[in-house]
């Protein structure tokens, strides 16, 4: 399943309403290390289908969201339980094996 | 373990390691490429690359990474995203322990992981790179034309790179810890009759300051605890590099982390090869990386004859 294009309109419904716990990848357009986790963030996706939403927010496209979850460094790696609630946060994981340690470490799928 | 022998197994998807994979296809070999990340490697970090024969108006590190992939690609190798963990012998199998994807075993393992430049550890230092914050002078000094930056470093590198930001910009401050720089006399007479150079030393930075774009540098005495603001528009980080060699566990001869091989890539361990910034070389740029990957191919070739 690919990965999710999040904004403030379709938060509720792809996050909150999914009833599933999710990784959100704040990112943008300029930063090289957000450029190159992009394709590890799709083969997430692809592993934990159906049991973890996989999304990504444009933060210069959603400064309200970057602010309201407070995103200070790009890229920033959120880790929300199923009702929305962050769990954890990680910035700029330097690999898969990093991201898969981090949802191991937050969440039993 | 899977059953399957790769002839070549390339770790690392930058430059070197896509050439290596070019060539290695291309001459028959039964081609595997490891990435941790997307295609290019250091690369990436570069927005414009201006000294790549053949793109005169330049080409941005992402574009020609993923170019180079496809075209090794085009020609039957493979590139899996996996993580590589170590590198154990076994006569003249080598096998390739990864993240994600179990064991891998070839003939040849071509090493084509870089090296990143070190940081200096300052908090907001990851969101500054490329932004105020840099790490290569040859290819971001152009931004600072008539401008004032610092360089924090003393050796060879950050003399050399002090010398080119000063025929730039307006000032340069040379930031180092101790009381002399350490580089060789022939970098520090290349600053000769460049005035436009202050060099601070005994000094640390401390922190910069960004408001509205960046303001400039705060060190510290290292003598004193005493603090010095430096108005600059940039600050230039050459305090050494650090190749990606760790995994490898010391199976094959490295000097300062780099792997130990001449022109012929090859390294301590037959059918090891060292292509691109990881070998111990003299310049390390894209088109050095890519002629690394061709050469060794070809004693790649020759290895496989002996043992296969």
């Amino acid at each position: 399943m690919a990965t999710k294009i999040l904004s403030a309109d379709n938060w509720q419904e792809e996050i909150v309403n999914a009833g599933k716990p999710a990784l959100v990848d704040f990112w943008a357009t300029w930063c090289p290390h957000c450029k190159r986790l992009a394709p590890t963030v799709e083969k997430v996706a692809d592993e934990y289908d159906g049991k973890l939403v996989v999304g990504k927010v444009d933060t210069d496209e959603n400064p309200g969201l970057a602010q309201q979850y407070k995103v200070e460094y790009l890229p920033t790696f959120l880790l929300l339980a199923a009702d929305g609630t962050v769990l954890d946060t990680i910035i700029s994981p330097a690999n898969k094996a990093a991201i898969d340690e981090f949802i191991a470490k937050n969440v039993q799928l | 373990m899977s059953e399957k022998i790769y002839d070549v197994i390339v770790i690392g998807g930058g430059p070197a390691g896509y050439s290596a994979a070019l060539y290695c296809v291309r001459a028959g070999l039964d081609t595997l490429v490891l990435e941790m990340l997307s295609a290019g490697g250091q690369m990436t970090l570069t927005e414009v690359i201006d000294n790549y024969p053949g793109f005169p108006d330049g080409i941005d590190g992402f574009t020609l990474g993923d170019a180079m992939q496809q075209q090794a690609e085009k020609f039957g190798a493979v590139s899996e995203m996996t993580e590589v963990t170590s590198v154990t012998l076994d006569g003249p199998l080598k096998t390739v322990h990864t993240s994600d994807m179990g064991d891998l075993s070839a003939y040849n393992v071509i090493v084509a992981t870089g090296a990143n430049a070190r940081k200096l550890g300052l908090p907001n230092e990851a969101m500054l790179a490329d932004k105020g914050i840099h790490y290569c002078a040859a290819c971001d000094g152009m931004r600072f034309r008539g401008k004032t930056v610092a360089v924090v470093g003393g050796g060879n590198t950050a003399l050399e790179d002090a010398a080119l930001l000063a025929r730039l910009c307006e000032k340069v401050y040379l930031i180092h810890r101790r009381g002399e720089y350490r580089a060789d006399k022939i970098y520090a007479d290349g600053l000769k009759g460049l005035d436009n150079i202050e060099p601070v030393l005994f000094s640390v930075v401390d922190n910069v300051t960004v408001e509205d774009g960046f303001k400039g540098v705060t060190v510290k005495d290292v003598r004193t605890g005493e603090t010095k603001f430096l108005p600059a528009d940039g600050l230039f980080v050459s305090v050494g590099r650090v190749p990606n060699t760790d995994f490898l566990g010391g199976i094959a001869e490295t000097d300062g982390g780099y792997l130990v091989a001449d022109e012929t890539t090859r390294t301590s361990v037959p059918g090891l090869f060292a292509v691109g910034d990881v070998r111990t070389k003299p310049l390390r740029q894209v088109v050095t990386a890519a002629a690394d990957g061709a050469v060794a191919s070809k004693f790649a070739q020759e290895y496989l004859t002996e043992v296969k």
